[in-house]
């Protein structure tokens, strides 16, 4: 992978960022009643669970999809995935307690691998 | 240095998004996140999701149904389609609320999602007319709709959404590898609520027929698209469907009947109002231009086709699609719109769709304007309140597990799935034993009761990979019998009030005849619920006599 692609992650990560701060204040507004510290491990475990497992998983057709259309998308993506694969994972006998963290780092790590070494 | 630059479109989305979730549950949720009890909650089967979810949660995987929801059958399979449950359990472990918060909130995030991914789809048709589209999903929160967040018609909602990704993947099968996108979107949608896998494949089926009618070829390269997808699909599905096929496909096997109602709040056609003016036309005008509006327009005809199917023998199943048809309808809506304006203004600019956007905005959130289907404001705390709350937990906790417990009449147990939240196997006096009861003046032992619980599978567990037997066919007549003797209960639930004051007063009398036996005493109440230990089930408990 070149050096221009890791730039131009390094930039659709800074408009995740971006993206994540306006949820936050979306979500402190809609949900004022909640404590700060609630609405941000919120809006953090949503973009955790959802989003950034999603942008990974997408980039493999970052050429062919814009940024907002793969990561509203890559939302669809990684909730179908973490979905299925938590039931089989509980099946086979991992706590449903650990798959939070383990999916989606599973799902951005694949996602990372894929772009990475797909066929130019 | 890295440029960021004002892209009017994602702020457009991103501000959908925020009123799409206040008007949704903002609002509806009492702008908290965090409750203290399942909030909002307001029929039986929303416990029904939200008790098997936590059950999820208690047990670490989706291996067994508790057997409190099956009647007390022990080892019975999980037997629901299981994504929304999982995902409903991760998001509480991760975010740290409970799971009755998490999971409601996310079929109301699929639903915004499903509106963008809508968006995303009409989009590659034409931009102007998904800005216009984008409001009409907001009338998934008006008249009946509503009720298919807060009444728990959960699954549908969530499955839907998939769907949606369904129609966005057959907008975009010029993607390499899409149909990774077919596989995995097919087998969610299986996997959270099983008709709309049928409603997909009937949808991905015109859409061959058609691409092939409008290329005049069939096409080979959409053809092993489609095999590689199903594969996908088959195998990310395979233990689920054998548990489906030879449960559901053995216990409720679907038969196609035609029901021109439901006994639901759901849509008809005729509540889009003017809106549907704009349907008509948005759909003459996107057969005139079928080859470019292929998806949009196929997505939206085939919902229409189908969630009317229940005048053909799609019964329930019809009108639970509807919940989510202000989404799948959007684009015929705006495309009316907008071409019909285009004959008025032949330099059509985005700012006027964005203009004409919020203005429809402002028309479906406004209640005033005639003639417009509406968004509702649904503002209710549901049927659970903290004081049987706190009961459920002190039952949850406090128990033993293999105790029994019996409710007597409270207002709210009827919708009988929320008792599931003791996590015990229970009994619950029917009303009319308890009216029977009060006029003939009796403190009975044995009263006229009901086993509630979840049916449907027939609490199945496996014999083999491939069968299944059923126990709640197998349960002793005793436990299934309408005439239960409250001695044999370890725990009593009695409401201290009710709406009917004389069945306040009955529990109240029955309560104090039971705490006359050294053996039987109150181990919980607060001002609404009163619960007593009986250490000596089967005993001769109460007296019968008249008042």
């Amino acid at each position: 992978m070149n050096k221009e692609i890791f730039r131009e992650i390094k930039k659709e990560l800074m408009y995740v960022g971006i993206i994540f701060i306006i949820f936050l204040i979306i979500f402190k507004i809609i949900y004022y009643k909640d404590p700060f510290l609630t609405s941000l491990r919120f809006v953090a475990s949503l973009f955790w669970m959802f989003v950034l497992p999603g942008y990974f998983a997408m980039l493999y057709w970052k050429e062919k999809l814009n940024f907002t259309e793969r990561l509203v998308i890559g939302i669809g993506l990684s909730a179908a995935v973490i979905g299925i694969a938590s039931y089989y994972l509980g099946l086979i006998g991992l706590n449903i307690g650990y798959h939070g963290y383990i999916l989606p780092a599973v799902i951005i790590a694949a996602g990372f691998l894929l772009s990475h070494y797909k066929k130019q | 240095m890295i440029q960021i630059k004002l892209d009017l479109e994602k702020v457009f989305l991103v501000l959908f998004f925020g009123v799409f979730l206040l008007l949704g549950n903002g609002f509806l949720f009492g702008h908290r996140l965090q409750h203290d009890y399942p909030y909002a909650y307001l029929a039986s089967d929303a416990f029904q999701h939200q008790t098997r979810a936590q059950g999820i949660k208690d047990a670490g995987s989706y291996k067994n149904e508790p057997s409190y929801i099956v009647m007390g059958v022990q080892n019975a399979v999980g037997y629901y389609p299981p994504a929304l449950y999982h995902l409903g359990v991760i998001l509480s472990y991760v975010s740290g609320l409970e799971v009755y918060d998490t999971i409601y909130f996310l079929v109301f995030f699929f639903a915004a999602v499903a509106s963008l991914v809508m968006y995303f789809i009409i989009k590659q048709f034409n931009k102007n007319v998904a800005l216009i589209s984008l409001p009409v999903s907001l009338l998934v929160f008006s008249g009946g709709l509503y009720t298919g967040f807060a009444w728990g018609h959960w699954p549908t909602i969530a499955s839907q959404f998939f769907l949606i990704c369904v129609f966005w993947y057959s907008s975009r099968t010029d993607l390499n590898k899409s149909y990774i996108f077919l596989g995995i979107f097919t087998a969610a949608t299986f996997m959270t609520h099983t008709s709309e896998t049928v409603f997909a494949a009937i949808y991905l089926v015109l859409f061959f027929i058609a691409s092939s009618i409008i290329n005049k070829k069939i096409g080979l390269s959409l053809t092993k698209n489609f095999i590689f997808g199903a594969i996908i699909a088959l195998i990310a599905v395979f233990h689920y469907l054998v548990i489906f096929r030879y449960v559901w496909g053995v216990r409720q096997t679907f038969e196609f009947a035609v029901s021109k109602t439901w006994d639901n709040p759901t849509m008809y056609l005729s509540d889009f109002k003017l809106l549907l003016l704009f349907m008509a036309a948005g759909i003459i005008f996107s057969l005139l231009s079928i080859r470019k509006s292929l998806v949009p327009a196929l997505a939206s005809i085939s919902m229409i086709i189908i969630g009317n199917g229940n005048y053909f023998g799609f019964r329930e199943k019809a009108f639970q699609l509807r919940f989510l048809w202000p989404v799948f309808l959007s684009f015929l809506i705006g495309f009316g719109i907008y071409q019909l304006l285009k004959f008025l203004i032949k330099e059509w600019k985005t700012s006027y769709s964005i203009v004409l956007s919020v203005a429809m905005a402002v028309l479906i959130i406004t209640p005033a304007v005639p003639l417009m289907p509406h968004y509702r404001l649904l503002e209710s705390s549901g049927l659970m309140d903290s004081l049987h709350w706190e009961s459920f937990s002190w039952l949850a906790k406090n128990t033993e597990k293999g105790a029994k417990i019996y409710f007597f009449y409270g207002d709210i147990y009827s919708q009988d799935a929320l008792l599931r939240n003791s996590k015990r196997m229970h009994y619950q006096i029917t009303p009319e034993g308890m009216v029977d009861a009060i006029q003939k003046k009796e403190i009975r032992r044995v009263y006229d009761s009901e086993l509630p619980g979840d049916g449907g599978g027939g609490g199945p567990y496996r014999k083999s990979f491939f069968s299944f037997g059923f126990g709640i066919d197998e349960l002793p007549k005793d436990v299934r019998s309408p005439k239960q003797d409250i001695c044999k209960f370890n725990y009593l639930v009695f409401d201290r009030a009710a709406s009917q004051q004389a069945f306040a007063q009955y529990n109240l009398l029955v309560a104090s005849e039971l705490a006359k036996k050294e053996y039987i005493h109150p181990v919980f109440e607060n001002n609404y619920v009163v619960i007593l230990k009986n250490n000596n089930p089967g005993a001769d408990c109460i007296e019968q006599r008249n008042f």
